[in-house]
């Protein structure tokens, strides 16, 4: 199908790397570049990293990140977060040449639409952090890019200017703008207009029902990433559980079904994922 | 292997476990198997271990459960180093698993209730069963179930396949809902092994619950009811609870407690069988590093299972097999039998 998540990603790497660069932007976001060549060479879009720092404390488990964006060339790759915790602060703390030590990549990358009709991305917060890889692959293949950027305020977007400079026609949507068109509008027209093919959204359950209810109305192929408590972050945990919902005429119709988000996304047809 | 179960007629105490050679540790093999090179001149130390009629070439195997049956992680290392190979328990049905949150991280912990999920033996026998002989290794099947009736149906059908040198039977799953664990009961832990010991002649070796007052008395009674071998043991009761929610993280409200935080605890567990029982001893608790297989070694364990570990650091089960062969060598000893329950008082 178009758009979906492939069958067979490449196997995934296990290393210590050097953090290149550190950094808290504009919006308040801190943001890791890291120097792994394999990994940033093997990144496809969709797919996220497990990362620890040597200095871990009592904490146990890497951290789950999507990969927001990778520069071959350079051989590195670069992440999005907000300090929460103490894996977060303890990551936060890198500096230049720190070593840290890196899992990926992993989950399925995405296949983009290959008919030359164009994506819709929409994200909230730093949900963009997936959205703008996507729109890296889209940029080399040629393929058309709108998205929705969401925050709570101005002064919160994050990846917009990443994002336009990709190409991608962007729409941001604040909360504190009374003016601002409601997603669901946009969405609507966007995907009412034609000439997209799929729509991924990242960060916000309510942004997830609005883009699944534009894709069934139009037609378009939809892609949600899931979000979920990970161990491992490659599948022998079975942890990273989400609900899905089976087809009607599937074996396991009416009872509970799980998929891992680790291995069968982050990012799942919207129509099988749990959204509302 | 037979005879080995005729030894064990209960606990024994301190100074007369029979078979013991004087001045040996407890559970210490007493000579190389015949043919076995014990490495005079050669500097690698020989770390086959004897766990009742099963031989390991290497006392470090996964955790059931922590490790599927490998496939993930085999373009990381060679998985013929290992002692064996384990697969995630199969249920005697299919299962979905328990609802989301399954996992949730504390101090040096991990607590999970993951709730067995799995596709059933048929799924087992065809994709994963293969790639588990594939492995270059003793292949231990686990299996689970609720009742006798569900073992006994299990291990008929493991017991008819080739390429099953053992049977771990989890009997000590805190994680689903529909039955008591059997090992939280000496009496139930010995009528399931009665039950079943006539079923296969495949070593049998039965993995207990760390959640009992008489760790002694649960092992005793699985050994006496046909058990080759001891798993020491699953996980610990435990649960979390989200400040800003205000309930229980975990979607099914408590989980089992995993990881370097349990470590000190299931190696008492293992420190008391062993000195009070001739029984081969798994351990399996928070392994996460060499030196926590070399304690556990000391302590009277002929070999370790890593779990939780797994999940960090997918290569801990070589990391951890080096680091043993490094300080064996460190400290001039030529077998790792020479350590196994080497920290228990000399019986003489």
């Amino acid at each position: 199908m178009s758009g979906a998540p492939t069958a067979a990603p490449a196997p995934w790497h296990m290393l210590t790397a050097a953090v290149a660069e550190s950094r808290v932007d504009a919006a308040g976001y801190r943001r890791l570049v890291v120097y792994a060549p394999a990994v940033a060479q093997a990144c496809g879009p969709g797919q996220f990293v497990m990362l620890r720092s040597p200095e871990w404390g009592m904490l146990l488990l890497s951290r789950p990140f999507d990969v927001y964006r990778t520069d071959p060339q350079a051989g590195t790759f670069e992440i999005l977060f907000k300090v929460k915790g103490e894996g977060t602060q303890r990551l936060a703390s890198l500096r230049a040449g720190d070593d840290i030590h890196v899992l990926g990549p992993l989950g399925k990358p995405l296949q983009l639409p290959v008919d030359g009709r164009g994506v819709i991305l929409v994200s909230r917060g730093a949900g963009v952090s997936p959205m703008v890889r996507i729109a890296q692959e889209c940029a080399a293949q040629g393929v058309p890019v709108r998205a929705i950027v969401s925050a709570a305020s101005r002064e919160r977007l994050v990846g917009v200017d990443d994002l336009t400079a990709l190409g991608a026609s962007v729409q941001p949507v604040t909360d504190d703008d009374p003016d601002a068109p409601s997603p669901d509008r946009i969405l609507d027209d966007w995907a009412a207009g034609g000439g997209y093919g799929a729509v991924y959204v990242c960060g916000s359950r309510r942004l997830a029902r609005a883009a699944k209810r534009a894709c069934q109305a139009h037609g378009l192929s939809g892609y949600v990433f899931v979000e979920s408590h990970m161990a491992c972050g490659f599948g022998i945990c079975h942890g990273c559980a989400v609900p899905v919902r089976p087809a009607q005429d599937a074996p396991e119709a009416g009872k509970p079904v799980y998929a891992l988000a680790c291995v069968q996304g982050p990012a799942m047809p919207i129509e099988e994922a749990v959204v509302d | 292997m037979e005879a080995k179960r005729g030894q064990v007629q209960g606990r024994t105490v301190p100074g007369t476990v029979p078979g013991e050679a004087p001045g040996t540790a407890p559970g210490m093999a007493s000579a190389a198997a015949p043919g076995e090179a014990t490495g005079a001149g050669v500097p690698v130390p020989d770390l086959s271990v004897q766990i009742g009629p099963l031989r390991l070439k290497a006392p470090v195997m996964p955790a059931s459960g922590c490790f599927n049956v490998g496939q993930e992680v085999a373009h990381l290392f060679d998985l013929s180093c290992m002692g064996a190979v384990i697969n995630k328990t199969v249920m005697p049905t299919p299962r979905p698993g328990n609802p989301p949150h399954r996992v949730l991280e504390r101090s040096a912990g991990l607590i999970n209730s993951i709730g067995i999920p799995g596709k059933g033996p048929e799924y087992f026998l065809q994709h994963q069963l293969p790639f588990m002989r594939s492995a270059g290794t003793r292949v231990i099947v686990s299996i689970g179930g609720l009742s006798e009736t569900d073992f006994v149906a299990l291990i008929a059908l493991m017991d008819a396949q080739e390429g099953i040198d053992a049977l771990e039977l989890d009997l000590s799953c805190p994680n689903h809902a529909e039955s008591v664990p059997f090992a939280l009961s000496a009496r139930a832990t010995g009528s399931l092994l009665r039950a079943v010991r006539g079923v296969t002649r495949l070593p049998l070796i039965a993995k207990l619950s760390p959640n009992v007052s008489d760790i002694v008395a649960v092992a005793a009674a699985a050994m006496e009811a046909g058990a080759d071998a001891l798993c020491v043991a699953n996980t610990y009761p435990a649960m979390g609870i989200d400040l800003e929610e205000r309930r229980p993280v975990l979607g099914i409200q408590t989980g089992g407690l995993s990881g370097p935080a349990i470590k000190p605890m299931t190696l008492r567990l293992v420190w008391q069988i062993v000195g009070e029982l001739d029984a081969p001893v798994i351990a399996c608790g928070g392994v996460t590093r060499w030196q926590d297989a070399v304690e556990y070694l000391l302590a009277g364990a002929r070999a370790v299972q890593v779990g939780t570990a797994n999940f960090t650091n997918p290569r801990a089960i070589p990391e951890i097999i080096d680091g043993v062969r490094a300080y064996l060598e460190r400290h001039g000893f030529t077998r790792v039998t020479d350590i196994i329950g080497a920290a228990h008082p000399r019986r003489t």
